[in-house]
């Protein structure tokens, strides 16, 4: 099953929404690999833990494992939506979501 | 993108050690691949021993882009050894950093894929991506 792994600011707008913006990374998922289920674990870090250019960060990042194998056209197309998404909900900016994906079908194959 | 993680024991280091630390972490990173300090995340978490290796104090975990040279993976793990073992008062033996590549274009930050170090997109992003001094 594909993963979602968020690591969040405690106190944040992601901290106090994080049961929608897990029903709306899976939501996205399934629209993406059409009704394919997928999971979301939280890392909630407290002030003072996580730094952003030396400062005290506000950054979330979401870490996808994704059980498929990607083109760059797809995966740019699966982690804008993601994006969008986080912004959306959460009203932070673009600089303060970091997506990244890991192909975990290639990797199983190494 | 990047992204360094050090787990260390509890307690190790306070607030001030750990902003210090995040702080090498940008002066290193920047200094070793010429990446803009805007992008650079540091997140310190507490461990117990038992889920240390032996004989170690600290590790540190470092995501990056792939396509630097072990020469500079090399320098970033010796530099960022040194910070942590300087910044928490314990012997450079005791902190371990390693890094792991993660191709450029599986990583989004700002809106946007993260180009390919070295390449003549990252002098275009790297132009739109340092904020203007305040």
């Amino acid at each position: 099953m594909s993963q979602f792994r968020c690591v969040i600011q405690e106190g944040s707008t992601a901290d106090a929404r994080s049961d929608e913006l897990e029903r709306r990374l899976q939501d996205h998922h399934a629209r993406h690999y059409p009704g394919e289920a997928s999971s979301v674990s939280w890392v909630t870090v407290a002030p003072g833990y996580m730094f952003t250019e030396g400062r005290r960060s506000t950054s979330s990042v979401i870490s996808c494992f994704v059980d498929h194998e990607t083109t760059r056209d797809d995966r740019e197309i699966y982690m804008r939506g993601i994006c969008d998404l986080w912004t959306e909900l959460t009203d932070c900016t673009d600089h303060e979501v970091v997506v990244s994906l890991t192909e975990t079908a290639a990797a199983s194959q190494e | 993108m990047p992204f360094y993680h050090a787990l260390v024991r509890p307690q190790l280091l306070t607030e001030a050690q750990r902003q210090q630390f995040a702080a090498a972490v940008v002066e290193v990173h920047c200094d070793v691949t010429g990446a803009p300090p805007s992008f650079v995340h540091a997140l310190v978490s507490e461990e117990h021993d038992a889920q240390l290796p032996a004989g170690r104090t600290a590790i540190i975990n470092g995501t990056i882009r792939a396509g630097r040279t072990d020469a500079q993976k090399a320098e970033i793990a010796t530099r960022l050894s040194q910070a942590l073992a300087e910044t928490a008062g314990v012997s450079v033996e005791e902190v371990q950093t390693s890094t792991r590549d993660i191709e450029a274009s599986h990583t989004m930050e700002a809106g946007v894929l993260l180009p390919e170090p070295g390449s003549p997109e990252e002098e275009a992003w790297k132009a739109g991506s340092v904020p203007a001094p305040a």
